[in-house]
């Protein structure tokens, strides 16, 4: 097959490129999956406890353990995402990389990106990160959004990902 | 993405370069049948539920409400024909000028149903790139006025054709595929859509009037059961008249599914002009649709059991001409070929890629722990159904760990079959056991890739290449190449990306 491409292409694998997400996205994602969590099985919990008219204090007490636990585990999942996310960017392609368990590399070839989205929450402002979504003419993945950069990596992507003479292109 | 503009002017100062034209004096008529339809459903209803002769008459009063809105659409509707663009005038109140350039359309289709044939007329729709609703939509034009825009847009796509005039260009075309009555009538007996409409029938139906038709099923199986006692068969003899009755059933949905073909696929032809292929059809309806070649995305042919009976395939297409055309129902060209001869569509495949690049040579195969990948997923599924259904429900239950050798099977006829292929500028993969695929795609028309890892796969040391293109079909599998050994994975996926980066651009 054709052995001299292959010899043009860095090793994947060679770790000093590949970047992780900024250190601030950590507690930024596990403080929001946590509170989420907490929220959303805080209601199912509640309506557990206000059943019966004469519940035991105990009861209030186990829904807010159950509730913690779950939250809990959501903010290590949050942990690990953040931790088994890096990205990279060569000449070629942008890549992402996704998960441990369930491991998945996405690569966008520059010149297919059609458009990119920056997006900043008021979580992402405060702690001067943001979301860049980068949108292609495909169908099962035109849009990959990664969240948790730091703002100038994602200025950064967005000024090289889409050169300035291109950006008033149709 | 589209980028016309779209402005509500009253006076538009449009250079008069050529006459303003406008549609055909009947196309209030078809405007307002197609509007009927749309409203049929309430009007049956206030027509039978509207009791006193003076209700009755309401429905008549909308129904003169839409004719005259149609006439005045019919009369605010213009398009003019420039060097390099289409201008389209229209609207009653909310006036809109559309300027399409003729570089932009992609597809120009023209359908006749019967009543349109009936007045010689046509509905033409010109379809852009990624736009999921046409770029105008001219109902109704006369057969030559539709004819004309045809030929004149083509000309522009393709300028080669363009410099020769229209009777040089049909002398030009070339008629690639054709299907005999005989293949039509094959081709129902495969697809078996008939079992679609019906299922989407009884949907319908249900969902209409859900209660009289639970009533209805009831007591006609109630009937029918009491007629089978009535006949004394005993069991042996209701099992085997419920066995014919679903054999009859079966035969009769296929027989639907050939009128059905018959209907849709008449006189089916597939012709070449240049870089451009038109796809012709219909018995009643007829149906005209064309596409530029590289507008084609990805393919994908497949070889059911009847298929193979047959010794026939099927090729489908993925277009980037906007969802408009991928919609199952109105798309003439998501079934490019619908069925041809294995050696006969590898000719035309070859054509379509113009290269020689198919038939593809050079198969390779996957891990060589694939079959056991494909098998161990559902196998442990299943176990696990089984076992829980026999401890929780019934012990009965456990027969559906028989499954599992079905399963076993299935992985290894699969691994015979499944492989994948990397040429200069094609990807290919081939997978199936009963009903087999095909598909592959130029390197150049991908728009990302995704190289994916779970759990088994790392037991395995495997790894799976997402392919994505544009247009491709949400609903459908992905385009994949499977349980790649890692390392292999890691460098297809590497040449892939350098191949895709120093294409040229796809569109």
């Amino acid at each position: 097959m054709n052995t001299e491409i292959t010899k043009e292409i860095p090793a994947l694998t060679s770790a000093d490129e590949w970047r992780k997400l900024a250190p601030a996205a950590r507690n930024v994602f596990v403080a929001m999956a946590f509170l989420w969590t907490f929220l959303i099985a805080l209601v199912p919990a509640g309506v557990f406890v206000m059943a019966e008219d004469d519940s035991p204090w105990w009861y209030l007490f186990g829904a807010l353990m159950l509730a913690s636990t779950m939250a809990g585990f959501a903010a290590y999942i949050a942990f690990n995402r953040w931790r088994n996310t890096f990205w990279r960017l060569d000449d070629e392609a942008l890549y992402v990389r996704r998960g441990k368990t369930w491991f998945k590399q996405i690569c966008v070839p520059r010149s297919r990106v059609q458009h990119l989205d920056f997006e900043r929450g008021p979580l992402e402002r405060r702690y001067g990160l943001a979301t860049l979504v980068v949108h292609t003419a495909g169908a099962h993945e035109r849009a990959v959004r990664q969240s948790g950069l730091l703002l100038a990596d994602a200025e950064y992507l967005r000024d090289v990902l889409v050169p300035k003479d291109r950006r008033h292109d149709e | 993405m589209t980028n016309n503009q779209e402005q509500a002017i009253v006076d538009l100062p449009v250079p008069a370069l050529e006459k303003q034209r406008r549609l055909h004096p009947l196309s209030w008529l078809f405007v307002l049948l197609l509007q009927l339809k749309q409203f049929a459903f309430p009007l049956i209803i206030l027509l039978f539920t509207g009791r006193g002769d003076r209700n009755e008459l309401w429905p008549l009063i909308g129904v003169a409400a839409l004719a005259v809105y149609s006439i005045f659409q019919y009369f605010t509707y213009r398009y003019r024909v420039l060097d390099s663009e289409l201008i389209v005038r229209s609207g009653v109140f909310q006036k809109s000028l559309r300027h399409i350039p003729f570089s932009r359309i992609q597809n120009v289709s023209i359908t006749q149903n019967v009543l349109h044939r009936l007045f010689n007329v046509a509905e033409v729709k010109l379809e852009a790139a990624g736009g999921v609703k046409p770029e105008a939509q001219m109902r109704v034009l006369s057969i030559a006025d539709a004819h004309e825009l045809e030929e004149l847009i083509r000309g522009h796509a393709n300028p080669v054709a363009a410099s020769a005039a229209s009777e040089a260009a049909i002398a030009n075309m070339e008629t690639l595929h054709q299907l005999p009555i005989i293949d039509v009538v094959k081709l129902g007996l495969i697809n078996n859509r008939g079992m679609l409409v019906i299922g989407a029938g009884v949907g319908a139906l249900f969902q209409t009037a859900g209660k009289a038709m639970a009533n209805l099923v009831n007591s006609s199986v109630k009937s029918l059961f009491g007629w089978s006692d009535s006949l004394h068969l005993g069991a042996t003899g209701t099992i085997v008249s419920l066995a014919m009755a679903i054999v009859f059933f079966l035969l009769l949905v296929r027989i639907f599914s050939v009128l059905l073909a018959l209907l849709q696929y008449y006189d089916f032809s597939l012709t070449r002009l240049g870089k451009r292929l038109t796809v012709q059809r219909g018995l009643l309806s007829r149906l005209r649709s064309s596409l530029p070649l590289r507008r084609i995305q990805a393919y994908a042919m497949s070889e059911g059991w009847l298929h193979r009976r047959f010794n026939k395939r099927s090729l489908q297409v993925d277009s980037a001409a906007g969802t408009a055309i991928n919609d199952e129902s109105k798309s003439p060209l998501r079934d490019l070929v619908p069925i041809a001869e294995p050696a006969e569509m590898d000719k035309l495949i070859a054509q379509f890629l113009a290269s020689d690049q198919w038939p593809i040579r050079s198969w390779q195969s996957l891990h060589r722990d694939a079959w056991k990948r494909e098998f161990l997923m559902p196998a442990l599924f299943f176990m696990l159904a089984g076992i829980i259904a026999a401890i929780f429900y019934s012990p009965y239950a456990a027969l559906i760990l028989l499954v599992i050798p079905v399963l076993f099977l299935r992985a290894k006829v699969w691994s015979a079959h499944a492989a994948f292929a990397h040429t200069e500028h094609l990807i290919a993969v081939r997978e199936g056991w009963l009903s087999r695929e095909w598909r592959f795609a130029e390197i150049n028309k991908l728009q990302g890739l995704s190289l994916r890892e779970g759990i088994l796969d790392r037991r395995f040391g495997m790894a799976s290449i997402y392919l994505d293109t544009a247009g491709a079909q949400l609903m459908s599998s992905a385009f994949r190449i499977p349980y790649l050994p890692r390392e292999q994975a890691n460098i297809l996926m590497a040449q892939l990306s350098t191949k895709i980066s120093n294409g040229p651009l796809p569109f």
